[in-house]
């Protein structure tokens, strides 16, 4: 259970101390890959802090998501020698054929996408990493062909 | 302790611990804020207040430096203007300039500033701000692309109201101000006090406003126009327009009200008895039945929404009579049309209040029955003054409609349920006459005494012995919890959400001050003493209405018209 999962998650931080706060975050963040809206509502009352300040504190940074991950989660590289190596051009074609945008979910669960900063592979740019897999210097047609494979795997008309 | 700094080449006196600003505003120099609020902790975040230091590179804000013996200072140099219209011309490059259609036009801070620092032309080009506009709640409305960030309305939800409704989320450029998870109003855990509206410099929170709704109903050959005001709405305009005293301030309200088109005009005074005898009620009955205590008061609809969300097991200690400004909607649709011999249906009936939560109360489906709403509209004072304008009413000059009788048999009830205090005052006397069976000429706390934010007091009556408290502001409610959780001797517990009760309303004027809710507080504290009836049991006209118009015993048996009940809110708190 989730619940459970959650209060074992945060015994280990006492009630009403807000420093703990971030390490509760990403605690929860590593446990499913997201923080959901009720767990949000548990830590309030446990840390005893508001939970618009809670979601302020979440927002500042770029780790923390709020929806859950698709069963392929796309990370597509916006960093300058990606996007100099044409970035927004594959951004338009895996919204166009994904269906979503930056940091949304499709209705089934397959595709999730997060455009986001350097992820470190300038010498390979333009980069997109699947579920932690990186493909580099990918080209338009390579990302279609991923998508397309992807597709048929999961026997998704394209 | 004092010593010398000096300003603009001139010495001038301060004292120890005063910050710059504090010392430039009381000598008279006026240097612009947007983000400083009077008894708040400086945070220094819009920099419009910055001075020229002697000695220092940057320019330094006033607002967060306390004063030292080597400073010398320069308000108004070259360099801080050129600063403060930098800063203006800054935040107004990517604001959505449509100042002309705007909620604000007039009396925006932003604006004002903008034209005392003379910006002329569109020196720096951004990106319009575009952002949907959170229309969900029925009582406050956030347009994020107006806000500038100053941080007010964040502080005083977060550090007076204990609400924190909005926080700062995101940063850099995509930085706004939004309830948990960008939920809107309506499902946040705002409670409707209306704070930030009075606070905010420009229109990002405004009030909704109901005018064209209501006017549709001017129009209508089918429907009466009724309007309900408080007295605390006469006192508060007595305040904000000036009048003198020795005009009959009630005579000046009603006239503005008939010229405006409403033909059936009276004051909640009346609904404010029958609150106190449903209050009565309902504690008898605990008394009677053992429990649950203490009894809340639930003639705050801030509070009320407050204890549903992040205290559902208080629920039940909530009072079950409905607020005074819901009963008066009860008395017009029920009383004043049968004695006019109407319909409940044949009346729209607007309601003033310094109150924006009250637009929330007036929405909740508990406040409607058989398809007859209590209140068709609430509108706040501050639109009240709108509306005074629109229709061209010359507040000093007009004719008053001497003819009319004004004087009803109400108690002073209806002048003290706006004042922290006021309603514990009433209601002791109105259960002591239902306990003991005889009126009582001393009063149980002076209402008079308003700045605590907290009153613990025993109260003695036949044979009991009640412990009452009294919460002048929600700053304080922690301080009640934490109470409730040690004492069990606790029979009585008022809260008011807003400082200053009512006086400090979110529906007031923008202008409003500590001191013009003084002021305006003295006159309803005067009027209630020079009234004859002390006490709403003296009301002969309320046995008659119980008794022609109501057809219940008084007090009412938890009538479905007279009582309401509570709901648990899941909301993010």
């Amino acid at each position: 259970m989730s619940e459970d999962k959650l209060e074992s998650l945060l015994q280990v931080y006492p009630s009403g101390r807000q420093e703990y706060l971030i390490p509760a975050l990403q605690d929860m963040q590593q446990q499913w890959g997201y923080i959901p809206e009720w767990a949000i509502k548990r830590l309030a009352a446990h840390l005893q802090i508001p939970a618009s300040t809670i979601y302020g504190v979440a927002t500042f940074y770029n780790q923390f998501r709020f929806v859950p991950k698709g069963k392929y989660h796309f990370q597509l590289c916006y960093g300058t020698a990606c996007y100099l190596f044409g970035a927004s051009t594959l951004l338009q074609e895996l919204e166009s054929m994904l269906g979503i945008k930056d940091g949304e979910i499709s209705d089934d669960g397959i595709f999730s996408l997060e455009v986001g900063g350097c992820l470190g592979g300038c010498a390979q740019a333009p980069v997109v990493a699947v579920n932690g897999e990186f493909y580099g210097n990918l080209s338009l047609s390579q990302l279609q062909k991923m998508v397309e494979n992807i597709k048929l795997e999961e026997s998704i008309s394209a | 302790m004092t010593f010398e700094i000096e300003i603009n080449n001139k010495p001038v006196k301060v004292k120890r611990g005063e910050t710059i600003l504090e010392v430039l505003n009381r000598i008279g120099i006026k240097v612009p804020t947007l983000c400083s609020m009077k008894d708040f902790v400086p945070t220094g975040m819009c920099r419009l207040c910055v001075v020229e230091l002697e000695g220092r590179d940057m320019l330094i804000p006033s607002c967060s430096f306390k004063v030292e013996e080597w400073m010398k200072i320069k308000t108004h140099s070259p360099r801080v203007i050129l600063a403060r219209k930098t800063i203006i011309e800054l935040l107004l490059a990517n604001h959505p300039d449509d100042c002309l259609y705007c909620e604000r036009n007039g009396n925006c801070e932003l604006q004002q500033h903008a034209e005392d620092m003379h910006v002329r032309e569109r020196r720096i080009v951004g990106g319009r701000n575009q952002t949907l506009v959170d229309k969900s709640s029925i009582a406050i409305i956030h347009e994020p692309s107006k806000c500038i960030l100053c941080g007010r309305c964040v502080r005083i939800c977060s550090e007076q109201m204990q609400i924190a409704t909005f926080s700062f989320t995101r940063r850099g450029i995509g930085t706004s101000v939004r309830p948990a998870l960008d939920k809107p109003i309506n499902s946040s855990n705002c409670i409707f006090c209306g704070q930030c509206v009075r606070l905010c410099p420009t229109a990002a929170l405004a009030d909704r406003v109901n005018f064209s709704e209501m006017q549709v109903y001017f129009h209508d050959p089918h429907k009466k126009m009724a309007v309900t005001y408080s007295p605390a709405v006469a006192a508060i305009l007595a305040e904000h327009f000036n009048f003198k005293t020795s005009r009959n301030i009630n005579a000046v309200i009603h006239s503005i009200l008939r010229k405006i088109g409403f033909e059936i005009v009276f004051d909640t005074s009346m609904a404010a008895d029958v609150m106190m005898v449903e209050m009565c009620g309902d504690f008898l009955n605990r008394i009677k039945q053992n429990g649950p205590f203490p009894m809340f008061t639930s003639s705050c609809p801030a509070w009320v929404k407050y204890v549903e969300q992040s205290h559902p097991q208080f629920i039940k200690n909530l009072c079950t009579a409905k607020s005074f400004s819901q009963l008066a909607g009860v008395y017009a649709k029920h009383v004043i049309t049968r004695q006019k011999s109407l319909l409940p249906d044949d009346i729209y009936l607007v309601s003033i209040l310094p109150c924006t939560a009250a637009k929330f109360e007036a929405s909740r489906p508990q406040m409607t029955l058989m398809g007859i709403s209590d209140i068709d509209s609430v509108i706040t004072v501050r639109e009240f003054i709108r509306m005074i304008n629109m229709y061209g009413i010359d507040v000093h000059r007009i004719i008053t409609e001497i003819n009319e009788d004004f004087s009803t048999s109400a108690s002073v009830s209806g002048k003290l349920v706006n004042i922290s205090g006021g309603t514990t005052e009433m209601f002791l006397k109105t259960l002591s006459y239902f306990i003991t069976g005889q009126v009582t000429e001393k009063s149980f706390i002076s209402t008079r005494l308003v700045n605590k934010d907290i009153r613990e007091f025993k109260v003695q009556m036949g044979d009991n012995t009640f412990g009452v408290v009294v919460v002048n502001g929600m700053s304080s409610v922690p301080v009640l919890m934490q109470l409730l959780a040690e004492r069990q001797d606790i029979h009585f517990v008022e809260v008011m959400a807003c400082n200053n009760a009512c006086m400090g309303g979110g529906g007031l004027p923008l202008e409003w001050t500590v001191d013009t809710a003084k002021r305006s507080m003295k006159y309803l504290l005067d009027w209630a003493e020079t009234d004859k009836i002390k006490c709403p049991t003296q009301n002969v006209q309320l046995k008659e209405i119980y008794k022609n118009y109501l057809n219940v015993p008084m007090p009412s048996e938890f009538n479905e018209r007279l009582h309401t009940y509570f709901v648990k809110r899941d909301v993010f708190v």
